[in-house]
């Protein structure tokens, strides 16, 4: 128990500094994809490749810099919680994007972990974005489902969004290797 | 949203003076319960209910505002699929005309965020953050989020000037469909060296001053007014009638 | 008594040494500054002696710290008796107001309730920030922003107190309020140790100089020592004398051009930002072409905003604009804002340059043109390089650079100087006259007065105009 709560509480594994990059980043991608979705009325289809195509490039960097199992995790449930504060999205997909997450990250660690191939970045984000969207997907059906006609409307903008992500993948990797380049990150 | 700089106070009427934490019970409440529902008279309930909340908390101008937003927001969707459609020809025979009850449900949902978002404030969240005695694992991420949001919202507004200087001779609506790779680079590149420093000073300053996930930020009681008793009260009661209507239709 | 004895520290990521055999003493209760020119190690001293390396500042270290005897083992244990003030003071915040952050920076080391109260009320009351303490952190001036993680830091009662160049965004007023403050916190006992290129404002706070150059000691003394010019100009060090007062007095000749034929007027501004109070009020000035002029004024009197009035980024509730008697419609001129951050979006130096003369436009490469500019500046050698990865002095002088390179009527700088050793300051206000030579009206916003010394041919002065409202333009 006493154990449990000392990981909770960030003793051992994380340090301050990676907490502190998680919620930067948690920031920035809030910021930028509601300002691209204010922009641009949040469902077109170029904000909606911007928006996942920004979330998906700055979670490559984020775990470039924090090359951690629990990164992801972390991210999205700092990243649900901030929408459920700030805008009040409800957090009821979570604990599916939780289980998902960590599932991916558990695969992740067990192939050799991030520290060691840095490449399994794109796994980890392509999977976990697949998961979340699963799980989106499963929670607008209890939404629509006396007309479930209207979940192919919901199935369209995920499959669009994430087609975004697989951009952002590209752009990600792109990003990282510049970064590099500018000292910018290790 | 004036958490993230906005100027929205002049949306709120300030006329039901409860907690934030009051507002995200509601909210979570609503979209929970609503969720739930799968019938028109206990849906209307919580609708009927949400809207007179809503009333109270949000000018009529402004909700009228929001919720144009949002069928907007609606319709660009049903016309990307719309048009999707003539591509994929499985999705023609598909009803794109909302549905009443996801349509109740959407504004039960809309009713509860908007007096929320509206009324959030910087200071109060972290405070709130404290009250829910989170695992400092989440907690500390979660204020440095909160912390910085308007700082990323400064920095986005003084790349915005300086991009317009710089190229001014493509800048404009045009800049993004004239050279879409040099638009998306001169916007994204130095938001990204700026989170990678303000990372790096962060970290550092939260080091010096020795704080860490450990930290006990001062976690202060949850303290509910004779307001908020008040509208928790009948949100209640609102919610457990819907609860037995809809128990009442599914038996009956 | 703090004691450094040959400090060498290598990079992570560099073959250079940062610090090559630094090592000096400082009894409690005494300043020390620490200058040189950009790159010689100044910062990295500060953040090793805050007990960052090789932690957190990765890299090799060797060498050896002691403070009262006591070496820097775990980072939290030393950092209460060692207080860091970085650059950027808004990046040590983590609260929403003055007082929480107090209460914050408290909390995280133990201290809570009554005492803490009492510490709090201390510090507010020591740094004069009780006027302030219910406000938030976004909305403070860059002096309180400085005075409020100074109250912080001192309200733990540390034995050294490091300042990474405090004097980088303050205006004159400021600067000498903060020198008043450092003076007292001196009084308390408490060791300082001070990183800045602009010498002439702690005169009267440091008695030790410490001058490094490329990571070595390059010399240590008093201020007598620095008042040699040959010596200083050796060093690449700015003046330790004090600006005139003549030069940064409104010039009268400027209310002597009364025609609006050539040249930028700015006819009856009116400004303000949306329903908020009046920032610029019915002012009229004249920008000669081939001019160097230079805006002074306290900050947050709307220098920077009117610079953006000036090239179209904002629109004026009344008054207008006129190039050559006539208005342009939307942004003109060239602007070069505080934060060369928002301003370098290439992956190499040479590009950079590139894309600004092209404007964004497709073809217009010219590597020829791009390098001269660049050798002006002194930064052909680093075309090749990211711009990010450039040291702030250099990354300023780019951004200049980019600023002037392009033909314009217009340029306006802002602060263009703040992070500048006396060497690159020359070289910056060399090529800042030397554009103003080659055509366009140039507008200079600035608190550092040795560049107002150098450039300054025409000065408006807000704090006078909007102290007795009149028109430089007749």
């Amino acid at each position: 128990m006493a154990s449990i709560r000392a990981f909770l509480n960030g003793r051992g594994f994380f340090e301050t500094s990676d907490l502190v990059t998680i919620g930067l980043f948690s920031a920035m991608t809030k910021a930028s994809t509601l300002i691209l979705a204010l922009a641009g009325g949040g469902m077109n289809p170029v904000t909606l490749l911007l928006r996942s195509a920004v979330h998906a490039a700055l979670l490559m960097v984020l775990l470039a810099k924090v090359p951690k199992t629990g990164v992801l995790t972390l991210f999205n449930i700092v990243g649900s919680l901030l929408a459920f504060f700030l805008m009040g999205q409800a957090m009821l997909a979570l604990p599916t994007i939780i289980v998902g997450t960590l599932a991916v990250e558990l695969l992740v660690r067990a192939l050799g972990g991030l520290e060691k191939h840095p490449g399994l970045g794109i796994l980890a984000v392509a999977a976990s974005e697949l998961f979340s969207r699963a799980a989106n997907i499963g929670l607008a059906y209890l939404g629509v489902r006396e007309q479930p006609g209207l979940l192919v409307m919901v199935v369209v903008i995920s499959a669009f969004s994430y087609l975004g992500i697989l951009i952002g993948l590209a752009g990600g990797i792109r990003m990282i290797k510049e970064l590099r380049h500018a000292g910018l990150i290790v | 949203m004036p958490a993230l700089s906005f100027k929205f106070s002049e949306s709120t009427t300030g006329f039901l003076k409860i907690t934030p934490e009051s507002r995200l019970i509601l909210t979570l409440v609503a979209s929970i319960f609503s969720l739930f529902f799968g019938q028109i008279v206990p849906l209307a309930i919580l609708l009927l209910v949400t809207a007179v909340y809503i009333s109270l908390e949000i000018r009529f101008r402004y909700i009228a505002i929001v919720y144009l937003f949002f069928a907007f927001i609606a319709l660009t969707a049903v016309t990307f699929v719309w048009l999707l459609g003539f591509v994929f020809t499985v999705m023609k025979d598909q009803p794109l005309s909302m549905a009443v009850i996801p349509f109740m449900r959407l504004s039960i949902s809309i009713n509860t965020i908007i007096p929320l978002a509206f009324n959030s404030k910087l200071s109060e969240l972290i405070s709130t953050l404290n009250k829910l005695r989170l695992p400092g694992l989440i907690k500390l991420p979660l204020i440095i989020t909160i912390r910085f949001i308007p700082t990323f919202i400064n920095d986005l507004k003084q790349l915005r000037q300086a991009v317009r200087i710089r190229f001014r001779g493509v800048s404009g609506y045009g800049f993004w469909v004239l050279r879409p790779f040099l638009w998306s680079r001169v916007f994204f590149m130095p938001l990204v060296v700026r989170l990678i420093r303000s990372t790096d000073e962060l970290a550092l300053a939260t080091e010096l001053k020795g704080l860490s996930a450990e930290t006990d930020f001062g976690a202060q009681r949850l303290i509910f007014g004779p307001t908020d008793k008040i509208v928790l009260a009948l949100a209640s009661i609102a919610v457990s009638v819907s609860f037995i209507i809809e128990n009442l239709h599914a038996h009956g | 008594m703090l004691t450094v004895e040959s400090l060498t520290f290598t990079h992570a990521l560099s073959p250079k040494k940062a610090l090559d055999g630094v090592g000096f003493s400082l009894p409690a209760g005494t300043a020390l500054l620490v200058t040189g020119p950009s790159g010689s190690g100044k910062s990295t001293l500060l953040s090793i002696l805050a007990g960052l390396a090789p932690r957190f500042l990765k890299g090799k270290l060797e060498g050896s710290v002691f403070l009262d005897g006591k070496a820097p083992g775990e980072l939290r244990h030393w950092s209460s008796d060692v207080g860091f003030m970085t650059q950027n003071p808004e990046c040590q915040f983590l609260a929403g107001n003055v007082e929480d952050e107090l209460y914050l920076t408290l909390r995280c080391r133990n201290i809570s309730g009554q005492a803490a109260a009492e510490l709090v009320d201390e510090a507010l009351k020591t740094f004069s920030l009780e006027s302030v303490r219910s406000q938030s952190v976004f909305n403070l001036s860059e002096g309180q922003k400085q005075r409020v993680v100074l109250a912080a830091l001192t309200s733990l009662k540390p034995k050294v107190l490091l300042l990474d160049e405090p004097s980088a965004n303050l205006d004159p007023p400021a600067l000498e309020q903060l020198a008043e403050i450092l003076k007292k916190i001196e009084g308390l006992g408490v060791s300082l140790i001070i990183a800045d290129h602009r010498l002439a404002w702690l005169t009267g706070v440091c008695r030790k100089i410490l001058v490094l150059d490329e990571g070595r000691v390059a010399g240590e003394g008093d201020w007598e020592w620095l008042s040699d010019d040959q010596t200083r100009a050796g060093l690449g060090l700015r003046s330790v004398g004090r600006c005139s007062s003549k030069r940064t007095s409104s010039n009268p000749s400027n209310s002597r051009q009364n025609s609006l034929g050539e040249g930028v007027a700015a006819k009856n501004l009116t400004f303000s930002y949306y329903k908020g109070p009046i920032i610029i009020n019915d002012l009229s000035f004249k920008l000669t072409y081939g001019t160097v002029t230079v805006l002074l004024g306290k900050s947050g009197l709307g220098k920077t905003t009117l610079a953006r009035l000036l090239c179209g980024l904002e629109k004026p509730l009344n008054g207008e604009i006129l190039f050559d008697g006539e208005k342009e419609p939307g942004p003109h001129g060239q602007v070069v804002l505080q934060n060369s951050d928002h301003q370098l979006y290439m992956p190499s130096v040479l590009e950079e340059v590139n894309v600004a003369l092209s404007q964004g436009r497709r073809g217009a490469r010219d590597d020829q043109k791009a390098l001269e500019v660049l050798s002006a500046f002194g930064l052909a050698d680093l075309a090749k390089r990211h711009p990010q990865s450039l040291s702030g002095g250099e990354k300023q002088r780019l951004v200049v650079a980019v600023g002037l390179a392009r033909p314009t009527r217009l340029v306006v700088l802002d602060e263009p100087t703040s992070g500048l050793d006396g060497r690159n300051l020359s070289l910056m206000s060399r090529q800042i006259i030397k554009s103003a030579q080659s055509g366009p009206a140039v507008l200079v916003i600035t608190h550092d007065l040795e560049l107002v010394e150098l450039v300054a041919q025409d000065v408006i002065n807000l704090d006078e105009v909007l102290q007795s409202p009149r028109e430089l333009l007749t």
